[in-house]
């Protein structure tokens, strides 16, 4: 499956903004993998070869970095970050509470392909541990008993036709509130949740 | 600079340091390890190799430096006057030992069943700098056994200490990126894409490189143990750069080549197609003994009724149609003692000027009056501009390509000019596509540019030459605006790159030597030799010369290997005898050069087409069986020597030549081993009579041009195009 | 928007880099302008040359806030000055478990980072810069970009900015996760499009950086106090902050306090002002086990020593560092070997994998406090520790590895009877001492 043409042009400003080409190939793989949420072997090598370059570098970049993704994820990556101050405010129960809700597989993903559970790391919102990304938005703070029904607002969402990112359009401004899920980097629209013992 | 003046003052842009209580100078820029190493003091390494740049990765040469609070790589650290360092002091023995212990603590130690078991720089640094006992006590860390990378390297994941050689080699030194890591931390392991081979013409270099049994040869997986081979040291004989190689054998069956490195030629490296093609030497369809045609078949004889058969018919023929009608071709791979006895066989013993070399060599003879590269390989990577004109070194000398590849990196400026995509397009500061045909035509018109823009070195142009004038007159038809319509680059272009041509430095002209398609090859020699002396690539620091394609194509050349007058060898007159050393034209397609041929001779290793159709067939040697001499296209001449032993009763050629030479002469054929055709040869070519016979041996050595060889700079040059209004352009 | 008072809108505004966090929309151009941004650009470029703005920046001692403290007017003057392409490129790939300032930073007040750059690269005599955002950072790099397309529209990037000489495009380029890219090197390697690992020095950037030329590398909040400085001037600057460190710092605050966030405060203030006066304590009023002064990586300070002011000098008295100013805490809940597990984790999931004692020590690491959590220990099993973190401290390519060593070195140092009970059989005929 060849590279959508918005996708291609995209590729092609960034290298038009780049001293070197090799510089594109990393936000040109981010490019090419916001199409599918993921990077097979082909779209690796189709990209390697636009910036002309060889595909094995790519496919080095490509499973260095946690983001890109050389497995099909599902339509939602919920990465939860399990660091020290997500750990403290109890990151590990809400992962655990996700897995037992998604049952996911060897490969994190749910098997309705909707989700794929990833631990990660420290991801720079620390004042709403514990929390997750959830594709581009950050989701804070999250309560293990509460888990269920942050699951349940993404499905709807997705059946909505609303597509990855949590928040569809930034700047028609921020996602109503729908109960426990809160962007923790819309910044000015967060709920006071904060001060609590 | 300020120095301290203590002491007798050291040379020059040198450095001096104290490594474990020795005072050591070396050259400033020296790393640490290097300077050791000048001293006699073993750092042990493992990412560290001195053809790659350093990266500091594995973290095994950690020394003390007094006033450095830590330890320091001594690969990444460069030598500083008075440093004071400690490799054996105790911290960096504990930092070594701990290294090792990190590097041991998931690895496999399968060392029982490793190819790299007696060979391994892990096992002989665990020796000499390890812990005694592992503590780590954890499940190591696994992968799938071996994997192929390609049909000749295989990985295993589990051995490797990510020292990352292999893949810098890749990066580094043939420019692709044919291999990779993938993931990272203690998960990184080398791979390759999905679906595809680690596919580079030079990757068996990575298993030389591999300080661990990680990357393994696949032909070699099992077969022996290092210290059951017997090594010796040879030249491999693929192609004119001649690299140098060990032949490792073991019950007479050649197991595996490895680089023996020679650096002025081939900076220890060795291509793929030279380092893994030898299974042909241990074929056991290889012809074992003299065949000749009885009732239109060809059974096995005696050495004796074959020799006596073809001598005797070689004569018969020479006596009834001419000494010409008995012709010889011989292999430009053969060894210079068997061309030379090939040549004396026919031009002594039988008269005859019918002798030629295959793949024949155009002669392509210099300003300098001689047919041979000016300068040599190493020089290459002292260039400031290097101009390549038709030659494709990747597919026809892959180890020269490597050297074009570190000129460049060294700084030199490429202009790559060839018909076609060339590897080193992406290295060259200009990357033309011009056909073969447009060749002459644009190296005339740069040469007219550089003399009427005045660009070149008027002192060296009229001190050290003659005939520009006259050449110029020539030339001067060639305008670029003309050279753009032929070759359909815009004159911009084309004036640009000449211009950049004539910069000052050291050059370098390389070129192809036939050109496909109706070329006036006298004008293309002359427009290369008028442009060698413009841009400077004839002076002592400079490289010229047509690149020779085969292992021996240089000797056949200073041997005169080729056919003189009318005489000709192949498709003559009938009836004629052919004499074929290691030549098949059939399987070449070239079919009618034995047109009319009535008596045919061929020496070959295997029974092939046109060995099915001789009358007389003796057995070849391989390069691995025999003892002689080839000489490269730089001019230098290398010893071979042989490792195992001809199948049955193959005798080496030299001697097939010669007991064919006993028999038609009375006299002159009376070699006793290809050294005593050596000495003959030596003082019958004055060029090689220079030379020292033990150092071929050693490295091997050039041969001297004539016209440097006085050192002053007296030689003197012809610039040629003027010639060519007389028609006398050869 | 919707009427609620967010958490943020608690959190002071500093007297600096904070001071307009609540204004609304200031990625809008003319809001910023509103509040000063580029009036320092412009007052530089009218009034100063280069190396005057360098002076200015040098004598106002701003240390590097990345964390090394290096001053950043010092780093530049190492760019060698005559032409050549020469580079900056701001670390904004902030990945340090508990630093979240530079994202608040980049996404409230990106004009701020912007004119900071102008300026550095008005100084060292860059046409090019780049910002290396971490990729999760996907909101702050929107609004870095509508403030640069802003700039660029008003002449305050791109060619001849305010009618000057002084030509700039800056580059926002965005990681992928993978907290080694912090290491400045490792970044370079990044946008470079190479493995993204750190590089042996000598070269040093400011010699032979990005592409090979002279670069730059400093941190967001570095930069985002240089407009202030040159808009109020040096002495305005050494006002705020201690004699040897001035200025101000956003400490970030996270872990087991009433009030995590971002505050921006004077230099040297205590941990426990910090904890108790801005945190507003522990959650349940539980008591302060120990603080992590800097995210995962630098030598912990134990709960009797809350009073060290938190600037460049005073935590080095206690063998830690003031670093990035990411304060995380620990109440008396916390199981200490399970922590440490969890930081040890992070770097060895974070590892590059280029050097062997980070690469192999770390997942050693990770492998025996697994085995002491799970209840499997050995008595020997604490001394390992200590030798492995030896074969690593020290040994290492870059830092990263060296701050790996940190946990397990202050966890063993201030709670090992927590991890002697873990182990079965230890054995206690003689009774442990306090360890301090």
């Amino acid at each position: 499956m060849a590279l959508a043409p918005e996708t291609i042009a995209e590729i092609e400003r960034i290298r038009a903004a780049l001293p070197e080409a090799r510089s594109a190939l990393l936000p040109s793989l981010k490019a090419a993998q916001g199409e599918r949420g993921w990077l097979p072997q082909e779209t690796i090598k189709e990209v390697a070869e636009m910036l002309g370059l060889d595909p094995n570098p790519a496919y080095m970049l490509a499973t260095f970095y946690t983001m890109l993704h050389t497995e099909p994820v599902g339509h939602y990556v919920l990465e939860v970050c399990r660091s020290l101050p997500c750990y403290l405010r109890g990151s590990d129960g809400v992962t655990e509470a996700l897995r037992a809700e998604l049952q996911p597989d060897e490969h994190g993903n749910s098997a309705d392909g909707l989700f794929s559970l990833k631990i990660g790391e420290c991801l720079g919102d620390c004042p709403h541990a514990p929390m997750m990304r959830v594709n581009d938005d950050f989701v804070g703070p999250l309560d293990a008993a509460t888990i269920p029904e942050t699951l349940a607002i993404l499905r709807r969402r997705a059946e909505g036709g609303r597509v990855r990112g949590l928040m569809a359009d930034p700047a028609a401004g921020p996602a109503p509130n729908e109960g426990p899920l809160t962007f923790s980097n819309a910044i000015q629209s967060l709920p006071l949740t904060r001060v609590r013992d | 600079m300020v120095q301290e003046a203590t002491k007798p003052a050291a040379p020059p842009n040198t450095v001096t340091l104290t490594i474990d209580e020795r005072e050591i100078t070396v050259p400033k820029g020296t790393l640490l390890v290097e300077a050791a190493k000048s001293a006699g003091i073993d750092i042990p390494v493992f990412c560290y190799e001195p053809r790659l740049a350093p990266v500091g990765a594995c973290r095994m040469c950690l020394v003390e430096i007094e006033k450095m609070p830590r330890l320091q790589t001594a690969c990444t650290t460069p030598v500083a006057d008075g440093m004071i360092v400690r490799t054996n002091a105790e911290k960096s023995r504990a930092a070594q030992s701990d290294v090792l212990g990190m590097l041991l603590a998931n690895h496999p130690l399968d060392c029982p069943v490793c190819d790299k078991g007696g060979e391994c720089p892990l096992q002989d640094t665990t020796f000499n700098y390890g812990p005694g006992i592992s503590k780590f006590i954890e499940p190591k860390r696994t992968f799938p056994k071996p994997i192929p990378l390609s049909p000749l390297i295989a990985l295993d994941r589990e051995r490797c200490i990510m020292c990352y050689r292999c893949v810098r080699f890749q990066r580094e030194i043939p420019g692709d990126e044919a291999l990779t890591v993938i993931d990272r931390g203690s998960h990184s392991e080398i791979a390759v894409t999905e679906g595809r081979d680690f596919d580079s013409p030079f990757s068996g270099n990575t298993i030389e490189l591999c300080p661990v049994g990680a990357l393994t040869s696949i032909p070699f997986r099992f077969r022996a143990r290092p210290w059951d081979l017997t090594k010796v040291p040879s030249v491999c004989d693929k192609c004119s750069v001649g690299c140098n190689l060990n032949v490792e054998y073991r019950n007479n069956a050649v197991l595996r080549l490895t680089a023996h490195p020679n650096p002025p030629v081939d900076d220890g490296w060795l291509c793929d197609h030279g380092r893994f093609t030898y299974d042909y030497v241990n074929d056991k369809n290889r012809i074992d003994r003299p065949l000749i045609r009885r009732n239109g078949q060809l059974v096995p004889a005696t050495w004796d009724e074959a020799l006596d058969l073809a001598a005797q018919r070689f004569r018969d023929t020479a006596d009834r149609a001419g000494n010409d009608a008995v012709g010889g071709v011989i292999s430009a791979r053969a060894t210079n003692e068997e061309l030379y006895l090939f040549g004396k066989l026919f031009r002594g013993a039988l008269g005859s000027q019918a002798v030629d070399h295959y793949p024949r060599t155009g002669s392509a003879i210099g300003p300098f009056g001689v047919d041979a590269l000016h300068g040599s390989i190493e020089a290459l990577e002292r260039m400031g501009t290097i101009v390549l004109l038709g030659v494709d070194p990747l597919k026809e000398q892959p180890v020269l390509n490597l050297r074009l590849r570190k000129a460049a990196k060294n700084g030199a400026r490429l202009v790559v000019v060839s018909p076609e995509a060339n590897d080193l397009d992406p290295v060259a500061a200009h990357a033309l596509r011009v056909p073969h045909a447009a060749l002459p035509t644009l190296a005339a018109t740069w040469a007219n540019l550089i003399v009427t823009e005045g660009l070149h070195d008027a002192e060296f142009i009229g001190g050290r030459t003659a005939g520009l004038d006259r050449a110029r007159a020539t030339l001067v038809d060639f305008t670029v605006e003309r050279a753009a319509s032929v070759i359909g680059l815009s004159a911009e272009l084309i004036a640009a790159v000449g211009r950049a041509l004539a910069a000052q430095g050291p050059s370098a002209l390389l070129f192809r030597r036939e050109l496909s398609g109706t070329i006036d090859h006298a004008q293309w020699f002359a427009a290369l030799n008028d442009l060698s002396l413009l841009i400077g690539a004839t002076k002592e620091d400079g490289v010229f010369g047509g690149l020779v394609t085969q292992n021996n194509s240089q000797g056949a050349i200073d041997l005169g290997i080729a056919p003189e007058g009318d005489a000709s060898p192949f498709g003559g007159k009938a009836p004629s005898a052919l004499y074929l050393l290691g030549v098949d034209p059939l399987g070449d397609g070239r079919a009618e050069a034995l047109d009319g041929v009535d008596f045919l001779v061929v020496q070959e290793l295997f029974l092939t087409d046109t060995a099915r159709r001789a009358d007389v067939v003796f057995p070849a040697v391989s390069w691995a069986e025999k003892e002689g001499t080839y000489t490269n296209l730089e001019r230098r001449v290398q010893r071979i020597r042989p490792a195992v032993r001809p199948p049955g009763e193959a005798r080496p050629d030299w001697r097939v030549i010669r007991d064919l030479g006993k028999r038609l002469a009375p006299n002159g054929f009376a070699f006793t081993s290809p050294t005593a055709v050596w000495q003959e040869l030596a003082a019958a070519v004055p060029a090689y009579g220079q030379l020292s016979y033990g150092a071929l041996g050693r490295g091997g050595q050039q041969w001297a041009l004539p016209h440097i060889g006085d050192g002053n700079g007296g030689g003197r040059f012809t610039f040629r195009s003027g010639d060519l209004e007389g028609g006398a352009g050869r | 928007m919707s009427g609620a008072i967010t958490f943020e809108q608690l959190m002071p505004a500093g007297p600096n880099l904070t001071e307009h966090r609540h204004v609304p929309n200031m990625v809008d151009l003319e809001v910023a302008r509103s509040r000063g941004a580029y009036e320092g650009l412009a007052k530089a470029l009218a009034e100063y040359t280069p190396e005057q703005v360098t002076g200015v920046v040098m004598d106002a001692t701003v240390l590097g806030r990345g964390g090394a403290g290096f001053p950043a007017g010092r780093k530049w003057s190492f760019i060698p000055k005559g032409p050549g392409q020469k580079y900056l490129t701001v670390n904004a790939d902030e990945s340090e478990p508990g630093t979240f300032s530079n994202r608040e930073l980049m996404e409230t007040t990106p004009h701020l980072l912007i004119e900071g750059i102008a300026l550095c690269c008005y100084a060292v005599g860059a046409s090019r810069a780049f910002i290396y955002i971490r990729g999760e950072y996907i909101h702050a790099a929107n609004q870095l970009n509508r403030a640069i397309d802003a700039a660029r529209a008003a002449n305050l990037l791109g060619d001849k900015i305010l009618g000057s000489d002084f030509n700039l495009e800056v580059f926002v380029f965005q990681g992928a996760g993978a907290y080694i890219c912090g290491e400045e090197t490792a970044l370079l390697e990044s946008i470079e499009g190479n493995r993204p690992m750190p590089r042996s020095r000598p070269p040093f950037p400011a010699v032979a950086g990005l592409y090979g030329k002279p670069t730059v590398i400093n941190n967001v909040e570095t930069i985002a106090n240089i407009p202030a400085i040159i808009r109020n001037g040096a002495d305005w600057y050494k006002a705020f902050g201690t004699p040897t460190s001035p200025g101000t710092k956003v400490y970030s605050l996270s872990g087991h306090v009433r009030r995590p966030g971002n505050y921006e405060l004077n230099l040297g203030i205590s941990l426990r002002d910090l904890i108790y006066e801005y945190g507003q304590g522990v959650p349940g009023d539980r008591a302060v086990k120990v603080v992590l002064p800097s995210g995962a990586a630098a030598p912990w300070i134990p709960a009797d020593a809350l009073d060290t002011p938190m600037d460049y000098d005073n935590p080095r008295k206690l063998g830690t560092i003031l670093g990035s100013a990411s304060v995380i805490v620990m109440d008396e809940t916390v199981s200490i070997p399970h922590a440490t597990l969890r930081l040890i984790e992070f770097f060895n999931h974070e590892s590059c994998g280029k050097c062997t004692p980070c690469r192999e020590g770390t997942l050693w690491l990770v492998k025996a406090l697994q085995r002491i959590c799970a209840g499997e220990g050995v008595p020997e099993d604490l001394q390992l520790l200590l030798n492995v973190c030896d074969s690593i401290a020290g040994k290492v390519l870059c830092a990263l590895g060296d701050f790996a060593v940190s946990p397990v070195q202050s966890s063993l140092k201030y709670f090992r009877h927590e991890y002697e009970a873990m182990i079965p059989g230890y054995p206690t005929a003689a009774p442990a001492l306090a360890t301090d």
